[in-house]
């Protein structure tokens, strides 16, 4: 079962004297499951995952943060300080930087991150094709990944991710730019990776997330909106239209 | 005839030598040198079609800069005999700095473009890797060639926007340049935003300071020695004079 992430008190600015991003914000993500972060653009979705994944305070070195992160019973006060993979894995937005640039065939662009964690070669290659079967990759395995459609580059790079074996994997926006099979192969991937894996994914439509999801959060101006089950989200959705765009949705 | 790419590095470190130590007229025979060998050596034969087809323009347009670079130094450095050519003064001094400057700066882009159209990135890291350089400096220059590798793309996708926002892209070369200096900005912003970005990705996968990565790349061919020798010597007959009284 994948770890379960609980937040509190949490107020994030990126500047000393910038408006908060969060502020005394508190969100609780049971183990294994699916969650999904719903909201406009500037609601913070990508914020937190960076929170969480521990790249923003390694990165924003200007950020003030309070509060704790907890995942799997690990406290971290303010918030994660250095990035937390490969316990926890973050897929970025655009898979085309995610991709390293430096490797000529998904395979070896896959295995740079074994090496990364300094595996030796024959435990990579048995971890690689294992990954390559179970995304459906391994006719790609020897193409060049940046000669690929978009929903290959994104299980590429998701890929890349999962075969280090983060007990949380966070998504930013994953089904962004996927057309409607990409997205389907893509829900049925994160279905199968939990509840070994705890899956938090952003997005500011809730398609994917209905599809893919067991739980949902609606952010807003870094506060929580909704924040329930699939049921309890199918019934509060209707209230939630000023947020969510959910026109011609079939639910 | 096998050419490593340690070998290539050598006769690129050559004509680099050529370039700036050697008279003008050094430097515009080997450019010829450099032109045939791109034609005639199969190991010097650009690797992807696209090079290949980008190689004529680039070298057409490198030429052009050295005839502007020679005309306008026979316009301002005025000394030695004057010589009337369509009704502008050229001075002879300048002509010959000019045709200097432009042979050498012709001869470093050409050796640097037929030299990295002629190997791949992945082999040179390699080769790079295997001559002794640590694994974060072979990282960085493997991102920086994929960094410039993605410039002409990132060109064409901004230019495309600047002309369907009605940016007079395709119109006078006046305007062509006005237009041209709007796509830097997000050019330059583009590049910035990425490269934090592909910093983030990188650690993100447990890139850090002490990683030992392997890269992908060929062995070293039997003319290693032979080619390193030639180019060593090369360097000493081309050195010899400056440093001599």
């Amino acid at each position: 079962m994948g770890p379960s992430v609980v937040v509190t008190g949490l107020t994030f600015r990126y500047f000393a004297a910038s408006k908060p991003v969060f502020s005394s914000y508190r969100v609780n993500i049971p183990g294994g499951s699916r969650c999904a972060i719903l909201g406009p653009a500037g609601a913070g979705k990508t914020t937190f995952l960076e929170i969480l994944s521990g790249a923003a305070a390694s990165h924003y070195k200007t950020a003030v943060a309070e509060g704790t992160v907890t995942i799997g019973g690990e406290q971290h006060t303010p918030i994660p300080l250095e990035v937390l993979f490969p316990r926890v894995g973050l897929v970025l937005q655009d898979p085309s930087v995610q991709i390293s640039g430096i490797r000529t065939t998904v395979r070896s662009e896959i295995e740079f991150t074994l090496e990364n964690l300094g595996m030796e070669y024959k435990a990579r290659a048995g971890k690689v094709a294992n990954i390559l079967e179970r995304f459906s990759l391994t006719h790609l395995a020897n193409r060049h990944p940046y000669k690929l459609s978009g929903g290959e580059m994104q299980r590429v790079a998701l890929a890349s991710i999962v075969v280090a074996e983060p007990e949380l994997l966070l998504l930013d926006e994953p089904a962004n730019a996927l057309d409607a099979r990409s997205r389907k192969e893509l829900s049925e991937l994160l279905r199968l990776l939990s509840p070994a894996t705890t899956i938090v994914f952003t997005d500011y439509t809730p398609e994917f997330a209905l599809e893919t999801a067991d739980r949902f959060i609606l952010l807003s101006n870094g506060t929580t909106r909704f924040e329930g089950t699939r049921d309890e989200f199918l019934k509060a959705l209707s209230s939630l239209s000023d947020l969510l765009p959910t026109e011609g949705m079939a639910l | 005839m096998g050419l490593s790419i340690s070998d290539k590095l050598c006769i690129l470190v050559f004509f680099l030598t050529v370039a700036l130590a050697a008279p003008a007229e050094a430097a515009i025979v080997s450019v010829i040198i450099v032109l045939l060998g791109r034609r005639l050596a199969p190991p010097f034969r650009p690797l992807a079609q696209a090079s290949g087809r980008r190689f004529l323009p680039v070298f057409l347009s490198l030429v052009l800069l050295a005839f502007v670079m020679t005309i306008v130094n026979g316009l301002l450095l005025q000394e030695g005999k004057v010589f009337i050519v369509a009704g502008l003064p050229l001075y002879e001094a300048g002509i010959r700095f000019g045709v200097k400057t432009g042979s050498r700066l012709l001869l470093i882009a050409t050796s640097l473009l037929v030299f990295f159209g002629s190997v791949t990135i992945p082999h040179l890291a390699s080769s790079l890797h295997r001559a002794g350089l640590p694994t974060q400096i072979v990282m960085t220059v493997l991102l920086t060639v994929h960094f410039l590798e993605t410039i002409p793309e990132r060109i064409t996708r901004i230019f495309s926007a600047q002309e369907a926002r009605g940016a007079p892209v395709r119109s006078r070369l006046d305007r062509r340049l006005k237009s041209f200096l709007s796509i830097l900005s997000p050019l330059i912003l583009s590049g910035i935003v990425e490269s934090i970005d592909r910093g983030t990705a990188l650690e993100l996968r447990g890139y850090h300071a002490g990683t030992r990565l392997e890269f992908e790349g060929g062995g070293e061919s039997r003319l290693s020695g032979i080619g390193r020798l030639f180019i060593v010597l090369s360097l000493i007959v081309i050195i010899l004079p400056w440093v001599l009284p």
